[in-house]
C-alpha cells in the first residue's frame, strides 16, 4: 500500500503555489506579514529552494488573501502561472504526453509532483467523460474550496487555449452557486462553465481526448517520465481512505483504523482534525457515483439503486435527495 | 512600511525627539519632584493618556503623509499640542517654587499656538484635497470608497462598478435616461504577459487604464473588471454616440508605446471593445452577461 500525508505535514512545495501567490499579492500592495499571519511561516524562509509548507498552512495563506484581495481573480491567475511555469521531469512529461487521454494518465502516475491537493476519478458515458475531482488531503473551508476549484478550471483552460483548439468544448461544473466575482469567470475561462452541480466535475467529449497536442515530442514523454520515477509518490490522507472504501464500500471504522495502524479513536480525531468524518466521505463517494449515473448516463433510478446496492428505489430516492438536495428527476432536468 | 516612514521624515522626527528632551529638561532642572502622597493618580491617568494619544496622532500623521507643506504644518500643531499637555501632565509630579510659577501657568499658550496652525494647515489640506478630487473625476461618481480600489491600475474594481450600474438601472425605470456600458479587452494580453512578465503586464494595466480614463467625458466612470477587461459606464448617452466614445478611446490605446526596461518598445496594445445600452427588461446581470457575450462572439469572430 501506498504512503500517505496528513494536512499537518509540511510535505509540499512552497514553490507550486504558496510562493507565486505571496509574491501576487505583494504586488497589489499587500504586506506579506499580513498575508502569512496564522501559518507560521515567513516571508524569507519561504524562498530557501527545499522549503516544504503543509496543506493547512497553504489553506491559511489562501483564507487570508481572499480577506486581504477580495474578487481579484487571484486563483485564476495561479492556475496560469502554474501551467507556463512546469520544469519538473513530471510537469514535461504531461506537456509531452500525446494527447489528454495520456495526460490524465501522467496526473493520476505523478500526482504527488503535478496536483497533490485533489484527485480525479473519471466516469465514462457514450458522449463525454466526467472527471470528478475530489479533495486529497483534507477538506477546506467553504471559500477556500472554491479558490482551489477556481485555480484547477484556469488551469485546465490555459492548458486548451495554450496546446488544442477545442476550449469551447469542455464544460467544468462547480459545485456552488453564481459567486459574487462572476466577472473574473468571464474574463478567464474560455471554456463553458456552469454553478450549482452536485459534484466539481469536468465534462469532455471523447472524440476530443484522443486528438494530438500540438508542439510536443511524444518521444520525450517515456524519457521525463523515467526521469521522474525518483521523485517522491505519496497520497494525501483523504485520498487514502477514499482508495479504501473504493476498493471495500462497506468498510468499517475498527478496519480503517488497523490499516492505518493506529486506533479507531485516533482516526476519528484524525477525521475530524481533517474537517470531514467516515460517513461523509462514503456519501460523497456513493453521491458522485449516483449522479454522473443519473445526470449524465442516462440510467433510471432502479439501475442506480441496483448498482449502488440499495435495497429499494424509495430508500435510494430518499437519501439521494438528502446527499444533492433535489430528487433524481430535478436532476436530469437540470441537466437537459 | 515604518523603515521608510523614518528614513522620510527623518528631521520632523529629530525635531520632535529634540523637542521633548527639552521640555522634559526644563521641567527637571526648573521644578522639583512631589512626594508620592500627594500625586492624584486618577488625574494622571486622564492627562497621561490623552498625552500619550496626541503623540499617537502625531505619529500617524507622519506614517500617512508624504513630505510637502501640509505635513509640517500639522506636524508643528500637533507637536505644540503635545508639549502642552505633556507639561500638564508633567504638572501632576513636579512643584515649582515661585520664581519660576510662570511656567504653570504658561503651559497652556503652545496648545493655543498648536490650534491656531493646525486651522492653517486644515485650510491647505482642504486645497490639497480639491485638486486630488479632481484628478479622480472620471474614476469615482458620487461616492468614496477605498474598499474596492483596485492597487494595479487605480481604478475602482467591478463592485463598484456593479453599485454604480445598479444606481442607473434605478434612474432608467423611474425618469427614463438612458445610459450605456462599455467593455474594453486587451489585445494578446496573455501572450504580453508571458513575453515581459507579470510586473510589465501590470504597468501596462495601469497605462492603459490611465488612457481610458483621459479619453472619457467628466460624466463618465471607468473601472477594472477583471483581468485585462475594463468597463466603462457613460451615463445620459445613447448606442451611437457611446460607440463614438468607444472606438475613440480605442483607437488611442491602439497608438500607446509600451516601453519595458531596456526602453525597448514592446509591442503595441489594441483593444477589443464592445458596448451595449440598457433597455427597461435588464438587469445588472442580465447587462453584464450581454457584454460580455458581445464581446466573446466579437473574439471567436476574429479566430475564425
Amino acid at each position: 500500500m501506498k504512503q500517505y500525508f496528513d494536512a499537518k505535514a509540511a510535505s509540499l512545495n512552497s514553490h507550486d503555489v504558496l510562493l507565486p501567490l505571496v509574491e501576487m499579492a505583494m504586488q497589489r500592495g499587500i504586506n506579506n506579514n499580513k498575508l502569512l499571519k496564522g501559518s507560521k511561516l515567513f516571508y524569507t524562509d519561504l524562498q530557501s529552494p527545499h522549503k516544504k509548507v503543509s496543506f493547512e498552512q497553504l489553506n491559511t495563506v489562501i483564507n487570508n488573501a481572499i480577506l486581504l484581495l477580495p474578487s481579484d481573480g487571484l486563483s485564476f491567475l495561479l492556475g496560469q502561472h502554474w501551467l507556463f511555469n512546469q520544469v519538473s521531469y513530471s510537469g514535461q512529461a504531461l506537456l509531452n504526453s500525446k494527447h489528454l487521454m495520456q495526460m490524465s494518465r501522467v496526473i493520476q502516475v505523478k500526482q504527488f509532483a503535478l496536483c497533490p491537493f485533489v484527485f480525479f476519478t473519471p466516469y465514462r458515458s457514450h458522449s463525454h467523460t466526467h472527471y470528478v475531482v475530489n479533495f486529497a488531503i483534507a477538506l477546506p473551508q467553504p471559500k477556500v474550496t472554491q479558490f482551489y476549484f477556481e485555480m484547477i478550471a484556469a488551469k485546465i483552460n490555459a492548458l486548451c487555449k495554450w496546446r488544442f483548439n477545442f476550449t469551447q468544448k469542455i464544460c467544468i461544473k462547480f459545485p456552488f452557486s453564481p459567486p459574487q466575482h462572476l466577472e473574473q469567470y468571464y474574463a478567464h475561462l474560455g471554456v463553458q462553465y456552469q454553478f450549482d452541480h452536485p459534484c466539481f466535475c469536468i465534462s469532455i467529449p471523447n472524440e476530443t481526448l484522443t486528438v494530438p497536442q500540438a508542439t510536443t515530442t511524444p518521444v520525450m514523454q517515456q524519457y521525463y517520465l523515467q526521469q521522474a520515477r525518483t521523485a517522491p509518490n505519496t497520497i494525501g490522507f483523504i485520498q487514502y481512505l477514499c482508495e479504501l472504501l473504493i476498493k471495500d464500500p462497506k468498510i468499517g471504522c475498527e478496519e480503517v483504523a488497523q490499516h492505518l495502524r493506529v486506533s479507531p479513536a485516533t482516526l476519528k480525531r484524525k477525521l475530524k482534525q481533517h474537517n470531514t468524518t467516515l460517513q461523509t466521505l462514503k456519501d460523497a463517494l456513493q453521491k458522485q457515483h449516483a449522479v454522473i449515473n443519473i445526470g449524465e448516463r442516462g440510467y433510471s433510478n432502479e439501475q442506480t439503486a441496483d448498482h449502488l446496492q440499495f435495497s429499494d428505489v424509495t430508500n435510494f430516492r430518499r437519501t439521494f435527495k438528502r446527499w444533492t438536495g433535489m430528487t433524481p428527476t430535478q436532476l436530469r432536468n437540470i441537466m437537459t | 512600511m515604518p523603515h521608510s516612514f523614518i528614513k522620510l521624515h527623518t528631521t520632523l522626527l529629530t525635531t520632535l525627539l529634540l523637542m521633548l528632551c527639552f521640555t522634559l529638561f526644563i521641567v527637571y532642572q526648573l521644578g522639583t519632584l512631589k512626594p508620592l502622597q500627594e500625586i492624584d493618580w486618577i488625574d494622571c491617568i486622564g492627562e497621561g493618556g490623552i498625552t500619550v494619544m496626541t503623540l499617537i496622532w502625531l505619529l500617524a500623521t507622519l506614517v500617512m503623509r508624504p513630505k510637502g507643506l501640509v505635513t509640517n504644518l500639522l506636524f508643528f500643531g500637533l507637536s505644540a499640542l503635545h508639549i502642552s499637555l505633556l507639561l500638564d501632565f508633567l504638572d501632576e509630579f513636579f512643584i515649582f517654587s515661585h520664581h519660576y510659577s510662570w511656567l504653570s501657568s504658561l503651559e497652556a499658550f503652545p496648545a493655543v499656538i498648536g490650534m491656531g496652525i493646525m486651522s492653517v494647515a486644515m485650510y491647505y489640506w482642504s486645497h490639497e484635497q480639491h485638486v486630488l478630487n479632481h484628478l479622480l473625476t472620471k474614476k469615482e461618481r458620487f461616492y468614496r470608497t477605498h474598499g474596492l480600489h483596485d492597487f494595479i491600475t487605480g481604478l475602482y474594481r467591478a463592485d463598484y462598478m456593479k453599485r454604480q450600474i445598479e444606481q442607473e438601472l434605478c434612474g432608467l425605470s423611474q425618469s427614463s435616461q438612458c445610459f450605456c456600458v462599455a467593455l474594453f479587452d486587451i489585445k494578446g494580453f496573455a501572450h504580453f504577459n508571458l513575453q515581459h512578465g507579470s510586473l510589465r503586464a501590470n504597468n501596462l494595466l495601469f497605462d492603459i487604464g490611465q488612457i481610458i480614463t483621459l479619453n472619457l467625458r467628466n460624466t463618465d466612470l471607468a473601472c477594472r473588471f477583471a483581468s485585462d477587461r475594463f468597463i466603462v459606464l457613460l451615463p445620459k448617452t445613447n448606442h451611437l454616440e457611446a460607440t463614438y466614445i468607444t472606438e475613440q478611446v480605442a483607437k488611442m490605446v491602439a497608438q500607446h508605446t509600451p516601453y519595458d526596461l531596456n526602453q525597448t518598445i514592446t509591442g503595441f496594445s489594441q483593444l477589443h471593445c464592445h458596448c451595449v445600452e440598457a433597455t427597461n427588461t435588464d438587469t445588472l446581470t442580465t447587462l453584464l452577461f450581454q457584454l460580455n457575450e458581445g464581446l466573446a462572439q466579437q473574439k471567436r469572430a476574429l479566430v475564425a
